[in-house]
């Protein structure tokens, strides 16, 4: 098992690597960030002092070795919109949507979890056919659509929750509800299938042979085989509640990184665009070390394979 | 073997009502069993075997499959009036049940130990190292080499035998009185089937549980059982002690069962490998005699009433008309 977490580590060292050349790559790829800021009044000058400044005038290798040791020692460089340190502004957004993303995931994934089992427990029951409508539904509905529909019903019509801020625990209710509906529905289909196929092995006889309790068979001998299927996409699921969080943050004007970022990409701030992607990519590779460990830990065929 | 009777069952029907038929798996069928005794239960594939004995826990499949008539009578109580809970005690504690593929009935995520503790700790109630005396000796009772070193393992660890082994342990684990042992060595090879046999009429030396073994292959039964049932699409056709089936066959569709065993005092040519056609459809059933459409000593009568029962000697009946 440790010698397994090792070997992902390592792998994701790489993956963080080869992402990092990648961002800095693309950022370039359109053309010098610093020509495309250009504006009529701007002097040749200007210009050539500028790109001095964000250090565009040096050969790419050596660009990328200045961005590398930056990053290791924290340093993203400078906003160019407000001239600020990108680690300064992204450590003041993130804390936000951390909060915002990981309250979200882990309502997701409970609930997903909960109504899966219980619709496939109860198939063809009322809960079964509700579950197997909202997985539907969450298909076809678009996430922003659905922020915009719950802030008209429940802030301007009922005027029961909140729509913006984020100075209480109401001001969470809807963004976080709204993000998690964006795992919620696939999640909650593939626990259901994963479930009815545990449900129908030979093992779950046997454990029902043995006398045990339909409590203990389904929560434990049903459940940690029918979370493996799943598991496996959970890092997949999780990308998706960062897309969802750019989505919301800028419906919900929610002060985190996926306002940020598309505030930063509208003004061409490439380099707190750079600092935003690069930190996203982490936080996907971590949560998906996670998921991994995890699916390790669940599945010990996995653990005993990849020592 | 004393004569002490564990299990009666009397004129069990059970049925799955599906959207498109309801079919009667199990037809009215009757049997006993003695402690320390085993009986098997023979017949091909799709007569009914598995439910009967699935039937006797209380775990058809839901919601479609039900006990419809009949008794169930283990230790003077009739199985089929208790309420869940009440049965549940009986399950993995007075009755317990090896399915038939060893490959898939251990859960993959649990330790051996975890899946045979489990059912020590529900149904004896003993203090945490008792439970692994315990599960020490249900590994030992099945001959699992080095059972210390077992406890940790998991499943996929374990060859096909071993976890066969293991579901033994797991269903002798709280000394049952009743085993069902449904087609244990159909899964396994040759040799290790034999063995597992052998281990068997060991431990049901040591512990006189009652054993129903279920089986396709009458050379099982020879091996195993002291009393034979013979089903054929949901009914018994024949039950005899075994020893008197192999000598004399009443009902066509035994002798050609037994026919169908490969044996080496007989010429290829002289042995049937199978009988020939299909069972019926258990949702269409013939009227009459159920073989009839296969059978080769058929009489017209057989075709228009079904035989009745007749008691043809010392526990040894048969339905068949030609038995009249
Ligand atoms: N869940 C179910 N729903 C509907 N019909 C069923 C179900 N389970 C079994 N049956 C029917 O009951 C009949 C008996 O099945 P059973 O599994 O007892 O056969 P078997 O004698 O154990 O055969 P095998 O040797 O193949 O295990 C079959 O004809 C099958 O069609
Ligand atoms: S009752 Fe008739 S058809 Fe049925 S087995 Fe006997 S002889 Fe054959
Ligand atoms: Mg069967």
């Amino acid at each position: 098992m440790v010698r397994f977490i090792i070997i992902r580590l390592l792998q994701t060292i790489v993956a963080l690597l080869g992402i990092s050349l990648l961002i800095f790559l693309l950022v370039r790829a359109t053309g010098n960030p610093i020509d495309l800021m250009r504006n009529p009044s701007s002097s040749e000058a200007d210009i050539i002092n500028l790109k001095a400044q964000f250090g565009f005038d040096k050969p790419y290798p050596e660009q990328y070795w200045l961005f590398m040791k930056g990053i290791v020692h924290g340093d993203l460089g400078k906003s160019i919109l407000r001239g600020k340190p990108v680690t300064d502004m992204i450590l003041q957004a993130a804390p936000n949507s951390i909060r915002l993303g990981l309250t979200a995931f882990i309502i997701g994934m409970v609930t997903a979890t909960l109504l899966g089992v219980l619709a496939a427990v109860r198939r063809d029951s009322w809960l079964d056919n509700v579950v197997k409508f909202l997985a539907v539904l969450g298909q076809a509905l678009p996430g922003f659509w659905l922020a915009i529909m719950s802030i008209w019903v429940f802030s301007v019509y009922w005027h029961i929750l909140p729509a913006f801020g984020t100075s209480g625990p109401a001001n969470y209710v809807l963004p976080v509800g709204c993000l998690a509906f964006f795992l919620l529905p696939g999640m909650m289909r593939l626990v259901r299938s994963s479930m009815l196929d545990v449900l129908d092995s030979e093992y779950i006889k046997l454990a029902r042979i043995k006398g045990l309790p339909e409590r203990v068979v389904i929560w434990k001998h049903a459940l940690r085989n029918a979370l493996i299927a799943p598991l496996t996409v959970a890092g997949m699921l999780f990308a998706n509640i960062i897309t969802g969080a750019v989505i919301l943050e800028n419906v919900f004007a929610w002060p985190g990184l996926g306002k940020m970022s598309v505030d930063s990409m509208i003004a061409r701030d490439f380099p707190v665009v750079q600092g935003i992607t690069l930190l996203v990519a982490a936080l996907v590779l971590m949560v998906n070390l996670l998921v991994d460990i995890t699916y390790a830990y669940v599945d010990p065929q996995i653990r005993y394979q990849n020592t | 073997m004393s004569n002490n009777i564990i299990l009666q069952v009397e004129d069990l029907h059970t049925a799955f009502f599906t959207r498109k038929a309801v079919i009667r798996a199990v037809d009215g069928v009757s049997f006993f069993v003695r402690e320390g005794e085993t009986l098997g239960i023979v017949g091909e594939s799709g007569c009914g075997k598995t439910v009967t004995g699935l039937s006797l826990m209380r775990l058809l499949p839901e919601p479609s499959g039900r006990i419809i008539g009949g008794k169930i009578i283990f230790d003077g109580r009739n199985l089929v009036e208790l309420d869940k809970q009440q049965m549940r005690a009986y399950r993995g504690k007075m009755i317990s049940m090896i399915l038939q593929d060893p490959m898939t009935s251990l859960n993959p995520v649990y330790t051996i130990g975890d899946q045979i503790s489990e059912s020590v700790k529900l149904h004896q109630g003993l203090p945490d190292d008792m439970v692994e005396k315990e599960v020490i000796s249900a590994l030992r009772l099945l001959k699992i080499p080095a059972p210390e070193q077992r406890l940790n393992d998991y499943p996929f660890q374990l060859s096909g035998g071993m976890r066969q082994r293991v579901v033994g342990a797991i269903a002798m684990s709280c000394h049952p009185r009743l085993l069902i042992a449904d087609e244990p060595t159909t899964a396994l090879d040759a040799t290790i089937q034999a063995q597992y046999i052998a281990l068997f009429k060991d431990i049901q030396q040591k512990t006189n549980v009652g054993i129903i073994f279920i089986t396709h292959d009458f050379g099982v039964v020879a091996n195993m059982c002291q009393r034979v049932a013979v089903m054929y699409a949901g009914k018994i056709v024949e039950t005899a002690p075994t020893s008197v089936i192999f000598k004399a066959p009443r009902h066509p569709y035994t002798a050609a069962l037994i026919n169908s065993v490969p044996r080496l005092d007989r010429s290829k040519d002289d042995r049937l490998d199978s009988i020939e056609g299909q069972p019926p459809s258990m949702a269409n059933l013939p009227p009459g005699c159920r073989f009839a459409p296969r059978c080769t000593v058929v009489q017209d009568i057989c075709r228009k009433q079904e035989p009745p029962e007749v008691k043809v000697g010392d526990e040894h009946s048969v339905s068949c008309w030609r038995v009249n």
